[in-house]
Order: structure tokens, then sequence, then C-alpha cells
């Protein structure tokens, strides 16, 4: 490890006053500007936010009166979140069914499949299964299963020899 | 609820099942021993001054409500930098972000020079505002290390990243942020 790497490696032990520097150190900080750069930096972000002051004991009252008074929140946000998806994929699935697409055209740009949905990204892994679980449509199992081929009308089996000519 | 010392020998882990057994006051105690550092942290990472003891109760609630899902091989303090960065993000992102002010607009003044505390002031709000455009995992590795004087393996707990990554976003952050210094 180069000097620089050494001194950067410590500047927090010796920022938060466990550990002071060495002669030898504080001759390379003169010395270097980069390192000198570095911990001004870090002097300066250690000390960030020191002038808040928080009564730990009235924050304690008022967390623990809403933890007693309060209903959790998280159960209805999954629920309005599961109901979005719900909405969505009932909607999607709708459009499926009246459209039936043909083979997809490679000189068409594809419409975005899925939709970013910010709400989800404060959920941790079980409130995000919850909302999986319960956008589950019953009955999918059998509906990704391929149609047998007596199954297809005419104008169906047209579409798919259409589709396998290419 | 039963009042606890200050210098209670019980750990995070402890008081967090003791919470979820009923104990109140051991919620109260988690949150007295944070309060603290979390409202530096949430200031540092930019929150206004005025919202930060909000955001330290929404943080602690988020905390207590899902304490199940904490896995105990990170500190409690970590997991709760990580719930206020989260509430965070949601408050940028309902303001619809913040100003935005390109950082090779400003370079920091120096600090010695007779400005004096107005300059200092000015490089602290300089900096807040630089923190605060790093990418996340840069800016909570980097706030964490510097501000908080956490180790490593005690950031990667709480961030769900390598020690090797940590450094790396760690250096990154260090990196862009002393573009400003002179």
């Amino acid at each position: 490890m180069t000097p620089c790497g050494r001194l950067s490696d410590r500047m927090v032990a010796v920022v938060h006053g466990g550990d002071p520097w060495t002669a030898e150190e504080q001759a390379h900080l003169v010395g270097c500007g980069d390192c000198a750069k570095e911990w001004k930096v870090v002097v300066i972000a250690a000390g960030l936010g020191k002038s808040i002051s928080l009564d730990g004991s009235a924050l304690a009252a008022r967390v623990t009166e809403r933890l007693k008074t309060e209903p959790p929140r998280a159960r209805s946000r999954i629920l309005r979140i599961a109901a979005q998806w719900g909405v969505g994929l009932a909607a999607a699935a709708a459009l499926i069914l009246v459209v039936r697409p043909g083979p997809p055209r490679p000189d068409r740009e594809q419409p975005r499949a899925v939709e970013v949905l910010h709400e989800l990204d404060d959920l941790n892994a079980d409130e995000l299964e919850e909302v999986l679980r319960s956008v589950e449509i019953e009955g999918t199992a059998g509906a990704t299963a391929d149609p047998a081929i007596g199954d297809l009308t005419p104008s169906e089996l047209e579409r798919l020899l259409h589709s396998l000519e290419g | 609820m039963t009042p606890r010392a200050d210098e209670s020998p019980e750990t995070d882990a402890a008081l967090a099942a003791a919470y979820q057994t009923g104990d109140e006051a051991a919620a109260a105690e988690l949150v007295r021993r944070h309060a603290t550092q979390l409202g530096r942290y949430l200031a540092a990472s930019g929150a206004p001054d005025a919202d930060v003891e909000d955001l330290a109760q929404e943080a602690f609630i988020r905390a207590f409500r899902s304490l199940g899902t904490w896995r105990g091989d990170g500190t409690f303090r970590g997991w709760l930098f990580r719930i206020a960065g989260n509430l965070l993000k949601d408050q940028f992102r309902r303001r619809r972000g913040r100003i935005m002010v390109p950082i090779e607009d400003h370079d920091f003044p120096d600090s010695a020079s007779p400005e004096g505390e107005a300059g200092a002031n000015e490089l602290e709000a300089l900096l807040i505002d630089a923190i605060g455009r790093l990418p996340r995992l840069q800016r909570e590795v980097f706030l964490m290390r510097v501000n908080q004087g956490m180790a490593y393996d005690a950031i990667c707990a709480a961030l769900g990243t390598s020690p090797g990554a940590a450094r790396v976003h760690y250096h990154h952050a260090v990196k862009r942020l002393k573009e400003l210094a002179r």
C-alpha cells in the first residue's frame, strides 16, 4: 500500500480521536497536497451535524406513545400497493385478451413492459413477498400451458402457420 | 414504563428482543441510545435542520415496526441509518429532488482565510450539498465511516454490501469530494 493509501485508511481513526498522527504521518500530510485535501474533507465531514441536538428522552416518549396509539401503516400501504398491482395486472390481462397481437414486428419499437413502482423501494423482503402473494391470480398455473393444436380454430391455425414461416 | 439507566449494559439486540416481547422501556432505551447519532447522520445526509427530529422519529417508528426483519448480523444503528436513508430518499422524491447546483461551480474556501467563521460555514454547506449529490451507496458508506466512525464490517452489514465494494464506494466518494477542496 502506498503512503497515501495508508494515511487515507488512518484518517477516520485519527479524526474520531482514537489514534493521533505519528510524526512521520504528519510530515507526509504537510508535504502531500492530495492527502491534505482528503484530510480537510474528512475533518469537516466528521463534524457535520454536530449542531443538531435531539432530546433523546423526549423523542423516546413520543416514539413509544406513537407505537402504542398509532396503528401500523405498513399493512395498509402494502394493500394499497397490492391493489395498484392488481388493477394493473387485470388491465394488462384484459388488453391481451382483446388485442391478441400477432408475432412482434422487428421494425417496431416494443413498449416497456414494466413500469417501475418506486413505492416498492422501501419494502423489505418480507413485505415484498406479501405484495407478490397478494397479487397472485388464482388458477394461473393452467393458463400458461400450451393449448393443443386440435383446440385451435382454423384462423388461429393459419396465424400459427404464418408465424412459423416467419 | 420503567426508566433505564443511560449506562445500561444491555446490547441493542437484547433491547430489541425485549421490545418484541412487550417491554416498552427497551424501545425507549434504544431511542435514547441512538437519537443523537441518528440526528447527526440525517443532518450530514442533507436533511434540513427543521426536519431532522421528525425524520428521526419516523425512522425509529419504522424500525420498531419492522424489528422482525432486522437480521441482527449488523448493528442496530447501521440498520436504523439505512431506514433513515430510505426516509430521506422519499422526502427528496416528494419534493422533486433538491436544487441542483453544478458541483464545478464551487470550490471550498480556504479555512485558514480571514473570512473565518463564514468561510467554515460555507465550507460545511458546500460539503453537505456535494455529499447529497453522491450516489446513494457512496454517500452512505462515506457518512457511516467518516461522520459516524463505523468500521467497514458494520457498514457492510448495514448496507448489505461486501467489504471490497464498501471500500470502493468510500474511495469514489472521497475522490469526488476532494475535487472541491483546495
